[in-house]
C-alpha cells in the first residue's frame, strides 16, 4: 500500500533536523515567541557557534526563520515544516488504524480471535 | 522527492478473503468507525475504471473519498488513485 504526497519535498531534511535533541530544544524556545540567537545559546550552556550551526540546519529547512532586528537576529518558528511532519505521521497512523480495523472485521468473518 | 507511506500487513486468512473484504461495504464501517454521531456509506464498483465512493465521517459535514480502480487483479493487486474533499480542506494522495 503506498501513498505518495508530492508536496511534503522536504520531508527528510524534516526529520533529519528533528532527529537533534538541542535543535528540538532551540525549536520549543523558539515557539514561545521571536528569541535572539544569545538567548537561544544561554539556557543550553552551549558556544554561540554551535547554536549558529543548529540555526542554520533549522534555517535550512525552513523549520526557523530569523531576521536581524537592530543589533539582533531574531529567530522565529516556521510552521509549515512541522505541520507537513505532523500530516506524514497522521497519514501513516490513519493507514495503521485502517489496517488494524481490516484485520478485526476479517477475524470476525474467519471466527478467529483477533 | 515524494516521501512514501509503505505499510505491509500479515492477514491470517485465505487471500480472496483479504482482497474481497478491502472493498466491503461492512468492512469499511468497521475501520472507519467514529463517534456516534459518525457516518459511513460505501458504494463500489469494483472494476478498473470503476469509481469506489465513500462518505464517512460526522453526518453533518462527511468526508467524500473519490477512488478509481487502476488495476483489479483478485485477490493479489488492487490499485486506485484517491481524492478526499471534506468542508474544510481539500487533500489528495494516491
Amino acid at each position: 500500500m503506498v501513498s505518495h504526497m508530492p508536496k511534503y519535498v522536504s520531508l527528510d531534511g524534516t526529520f533529519s533536523a528533528l532527529a537533534d535533541p538541542t535543535r528540538r530544544s532551540i525549536l520549543q524556545l523558539v515557539s514561545t515567541g521571536p528569541t535572539s540567537i544569545s538567548d537561544l545559546a544561554r539556557p543550553f550552556g552551549i558556544a554561540l557557534p554551535t547554536v549558529l550551526e543548529h540555526v542554520r540546519i533549522l534555517e535550512e529547512t525552513r523549520l526557523l526563520t530569523t531576521e536581524k532586528v537592530g543589533r539582533v537576529r531574531e529567530c522565529t518558528l516556521g510552521p509549515e515544516r512541522l505541520d507537513e511532519a505532523r500530516q506524514w505521521i497522521e497519514t501513516f497512523r490513519m493507514w495503521e488504524r485502517r489496517l488494524d480495523g481490516l484485520d478485526r472485521y476479517i477475524s470476525t468473518r474467519t471466527g478467529r480471535r483477533a | 522527492m515524494s516521501p512514501d507511506i509503505r505499510l505491509q500487513r500479515w492477514f491470517e486468512a485465505p487471500l480472496d478473503v483479504v482482497f474481497d473484504a478491502y472493498t466491503d461495504p461492512d468492512a469499511q464501517r468497521a475501520l472507519r468507525a467514529g463517534g456516534p454521531d459518525s457516518i459511513v456509506e460505501s458504494e463500489c464498483d469494483l472494476r478498473v475504471g470503476g469509481e469506489w465512493i465513500i462518505r464517512f465521517g460526522p453526518s453533518s459535514a462527511p468526508y467524500v473519498e473519490r477512488n478509481v480502480f487502476h488495476a483489479v487483479e483478485r485477490p493479489h493487486r488492487l490499485v486506485y488513485a484517491s481524492t478526499t474533499e471534506c468542508r474544510m480542506d481539500r487533500t489528495s494522495n494516491r
